[in-house]
């Protein structure tokens, strides 16, 4: 174990990038793609013409963004399948926009040297899958949660603490 | 104050006194000058209509014309006597010196007053925007009748034949007694009006600007001074002069209060009262159209409400100074406009030439002989036949050709202050008429998601019937239109669509209509479904129970995407219709146009229960544990289940990890060691996680559709949504990527997108 987690440890490399002009339509269909491959992230970096990364989406990120302003009143809400019709037009009325005007703004990114305790506090603040990483600008990776969360467990965990031991008896 | 500030109105005042006089003067003078030579003839002929002396048109030339232009807003309106007023206090007055025991100028002044009072009083109440209700064929039907009149009226004075002491006032009476008097037409008289008429016409066409009822009366006049046609000698072949009716003394008349106006007549001013009216409106169309058609030109903004008080105000004070009810002019308007009048100067200086011309020529206008006005009178009445706009009115439509008729056979038939009401009735007819009625069209989907509109009842037979209602559905529109929309039910008919998003005007009256249509339809056990709702309507509704009794299910309130509501209020009739079917065996017939994802379609059994009974270091060991096996880069949290092994609630990854971090912040572990800080993480590790899982995590079951998954996935924040049994126990969990998946693919069954592979 070394001494001092940090980003550059956590960090995945095989994610998959984007074009900031790329249609939200291309890219949620990418992010549907990446399901086949559950061994890369499923993220999306999204970049600029030069490469410099200009922000990043998820499943979760990009229905959060599609559907910001997705307010169906009462009556559709109540019927399950005008529910959907209105889903589908919202969705379709955004799918044509580019992913740059589409992305989730002001998520935090971390640098290659972040410690593990800032980390997990990004992820918690904005409850987020990734974490990606800078480096002058230009993404080098991204912290999967899933990662994040098993080196604290390594870290906090000692030997004694291992198994399901208390079976409810230490609940009143 | 500073002394600036004091300076400065006055010193503005100043400015634009020298601005006026360096830039304007000169054209304003020559304009009025211009207007005063065509207005003088015109002043006198129009005073001779009104059964008055002539000079009092050169009065009311003068004094109206003045007030007028100081107090209107039009910076171009010409006031003064015009044709068709002066008609309307002729059929007002003629009849009344003999009734009440008055000279007619009593009448007249007193008329005028009230006149001046009403088009006031239509000012101070910003009644001006009736004015734009009054249809144009009114004007031109009304002017066109009272060309006519004048004209068979003047003919007595062009021919010279005397009709004193026959009652003739309506048009045919006037006519049959002209013709009956035809023997006696005095051949003198006739030669002047018929040299009076020629030369008007041909001035005309030679040049526009030439002042061709001022030449007229010269050479008419010259004519019978000339030949000594106008002295006592000729007998009963005399040609009557201005002279013999009341001599022009070359002064004004000074002011005085009308003898009727300080001691009222009830009686009379009953009777006058709504001629007054009649009087004031027309004045105040004449007005307002003359000032608008140069407005137009000029682009000034026109203040009605100011310029109803400047001509009211004008008739008012001209009472007192000897004048007759004026309005705007549009021959002189127009000429002033044209010559160059840039200000309301103009008019005014219209006004001073024309009293320079009573002072200066005053004795010399005694001798212009009444069959020269009358001839001028003659030109001027076929003038007011607007062949164009007769011919505009009349290929206009039924509507314009109604007010047209019915204000013109009225004009000749009836007294001239009936005949304007009839117009202005039967434009406010007419505009309630074609306003209040709405319109009914069906729509109808296409294949590409749009709507065709098609004329109403002439949609194919479905069990969807969607209507489109546009205009206006206050209480005239709405009578009988209940039934007029059952017309559109057919025997398959379920559901009727409407669509009430361009619908103005809802009132109380509409509101009982579409109650009783709910009541019909209801009776037929057929559903009612609305659209396009705004947010006036949707008030209205409420305020009439309406809302409650349709159902907020079936009410779908205007987007701002064209449409919006209406494809959704046709998914909803759909709906409905498809549930009918499936519960009467039916098999659904068509309206499937939205594909439906279900949770038991996107939901992954692969779930972590656990029991919510145990430390969080258990549940970081276990999903520790989990993640380390699978590899997997995506989080899923634990779900928690109670002893019966329902779910009880959720422990996500973050809230663990917040749960750990809670209580050491960054900033103060800069330099910490990892081992150090895993000393300060453990400190929680034994708390409960039923203390920290949350436990809102909804109730979906199997059968939820994706836009419900999506709803609440949102609604709560979740980034995994579980789905349960019916008996509350953890069926699964669908992830947001299941969501994106199920969203692309339903995107793609409703055929707009290539699919994913």
């Amino acid at each position: 174990m070394t001494d001092v987690i940090r980003a550059r440890e956590l960090q995945v490399t095989n994610y998959q990038t984007m074009a900031v002009d790329a249609q939200v339509s291309d890219v949620r269909r990418a992010l549907v793609e990446l399901q086949a491959t559950p061994e890369r992230p499923a993220a999306l970096v999204i970049v600029d013409d030069r490469g410099n990364y200009v922000g990043f989406v998820t499943a979760r990120l990009l229905l959060k963004s599609l559907l910001a302003l997705w307010a169906p009143q009462k009556s559709v809400r109540d019927d399950p399948e005008l529910l959907d019709r209105h889903l589908l037009d919202v969705v379709q009325a955004r799918s044509d926009i580019r992913i740059g005007d589409a992305l989730v703004q002001g998520l935090p990114t971390a640098t290659p040297e972040t410690r593990l305790l800032p980390l997990i506090e990004m992820a918690c603040e904005a409850q987020l899958e990734f974490i990606p990483v800078l480096d002058a600008g230009k993404a080098t990776g991204l912290v999967p949660l899933t990662r994040l969360f098993a080196a604290t467990a390594k870290l906090v965990l000692t030997p004694g603490d291992e198994g399901i031991r208390s079976d409810g008896q230490n609940f009143t | 104050m500073s002394a600036a500030d004091t300076d400065s109105p006055s010193r503005n005042f100043a400015h634009q006194t020298v601005d006026y006089l360096r830039s304007d003067l000169r054209a304003d003078a020559v304009a009025g000058l211009t207007v005063a030579v065509m207005g003088v003839p015109q002043a006198m002929a129009y005073a001779l209509i009104a059964g008055l002396p002539p000079v009092y048109g050169l009065y009311t030339a003068i004094v109206t014309c003045v007030i007028a232009a100081v107090i209107g807003s039009s910076s171009h309106l010409v006031t003064g006597p015009t044709n068709a007023l002066c008609m309307v206090i002729l059929s007002l007055t003629a009849h009344l010196p003999a009734k009440y025991d008055i000279t007619l100028l009593e009448a007249v002044f007193f008329l005028t007053f009230l006149t001046g009072f009403v088009q006031v009083l239509f000012g101070v109440l910003r009644l001006g925007g009736i004015v734009r209700y009054v249809s144009n064929s009114v004007v031109v039907g009304f002017t066109a009748g009272a060309g006519v009149m004048i004209a068979a009226n003047q003919l007595k004075n062009l021919l010279g034949i005397d009709l004193t002491g026959v009652h003739a006032e309506r048009f045919h009476e006037v006519v049959i007694a002209t013709i009956q008097r035809l023997p006696d037409v005095n051949p003198y008289a006739a030669a002047v009006g018929a040299v009076t008429v020629v030369v008007v016409v041909t001035a005309g066409r030679i040049h526009q600007r030439l002042p061709g009822a001022l030449l007229a009366i010269a050479i008419g006049g010259a004519l019978s001074y000339f030949l000594g046609w106008h002295l006592p000698e000729m007998g009963a072949n005399k040609v009557d002069i201005v002279k013999d009716i009341e001599p022009i003394s070359g002064k004004l008349m000074g002011f005085s209060v009308p003898s009727l106006v300080a001691s009222p007549n009830y009686e009379l001013t009953r009777e006058l009262g709504l001629g007054a009216v009649a009087l004031a409106i027309l004045g105040l169309i004449e007005a307002a159209s003359i000032a608008r058609a140069v407005a137009a030109t000029s682009g000034q903004r026109l203040r009605y409400t100011r310029e109803f008080v400047g001509q009211g105000a004008s008739n008012m004070v001209g009472s007192f100074l000897g004048c007759f009810a004026g309005s705007g002019s549009f021959t002189r308007t127009a000429v002033c406009f044209k010559s160059g009048g840039r200000t309301r100067m103009a008019a005014i200086f219209s006004a001073v030439w024309t009293l320079v011309a009573l002072l200066l020529l005053g004795p010399i206008a005694n001798f212009i002989p009444k069959a020269a006005l009358a001839g001028i009178l003659i030109v001027v009445a076929y003038s007011m036949i607007d062949k164009h706009h007769l011919k505009l009115s009349w290929t206009s439509g039924a509507n314009p050709r109604l007010v047209l008729v019915g204000t013109l056979v009225s004009t000749l038939l009836l007294p001239l202050e009936y005949a304007v009401f009839v117009g202005v009735f039967l434009s406010i007819f007419i505009l309630l008429r074609t306003t209040g009625k709405t319109d009914l069209t069906q729509l109808v989907p296409t294949e590409d998601s749009s709507f065709e509109e098609v004329p109403f009842n002439q949609a194919a037979p479905s069990p969807v019937v969607t209507i489109n209602m546009e205009g206006d559905l206050y209480f005239a529109a709405a009578e009988d239109l209940d039934y007029e929309l059952l017309r559109s039910l057919r025997p398959e008919t379920r559901v009727v669509v409407l669509r009430m998003k361009r619908l103005r005007a809802v009132g109380a009256t509409a509101m009982a209509m579409l109650g009783h249509f709910w009541e019909l339809l209801r009776a037929r056990n057929v559903h009612l479904v609305a659209s396009g709702i705004e947010e006036e309507l949707a008030e209205v509704l409420t305020g009439s129970g309406l809302r409650k009794q349709i159902g907020e299910q079936n009410l779908f309130y205007a987007d701002n995407r064209l449409f919006q509501s209406t494809e959704l209020a046709m998914a909803r009739a759909w709906s409905i219709v498809r549930h009918e079917q499936s519960t009467s065996g039916v098999g659904t017939a068509e309206g499937a146009s939205c594909p439906h994802i279900r949770a038991r379609d996107l939901v992954s059994t692969r779930s972590i229960r656990f029991g919510y009974q145990h430390q969080l270091r258990e549940a970081v060991w276990l999903m520790s544990g989990l993640l380390e096996h699978s590899k997997a880069l995506s989080p899923e949290p634990l779900f928690l289940q109670s002893r019966e092994a329902r779910l009880y609630g959720e422990l996500s990854p973050w809230a663990a990890l917040r749960t750990l971090a809670a209580k050491t912040k960054s900033a103060d572990a800069v330099d910490l060691s990892d081992a150090d800080l895993a000393e300060r993480l453990r400190q929680d590790l034994a708390t409960s996680i039923a203390t920290i899982a949350r436990r809102d995590v909804g109730d979906l079951y199997a059968d939820a559709t994706l836009g419900e998954i999506i709803a609440q996935s949102l609604e709560l924040d979740q980034s995994v949504v579980p789905i349960c049994h019916d008996d509350g126990r953890l069926q699964g969990q669908v992830t947001s990527e299941a969501l994106l998946r199920g969203l692309d693919e339903a995107l793609h069954k409703l055929g707009e997108e290539e699919p994913s592979d």
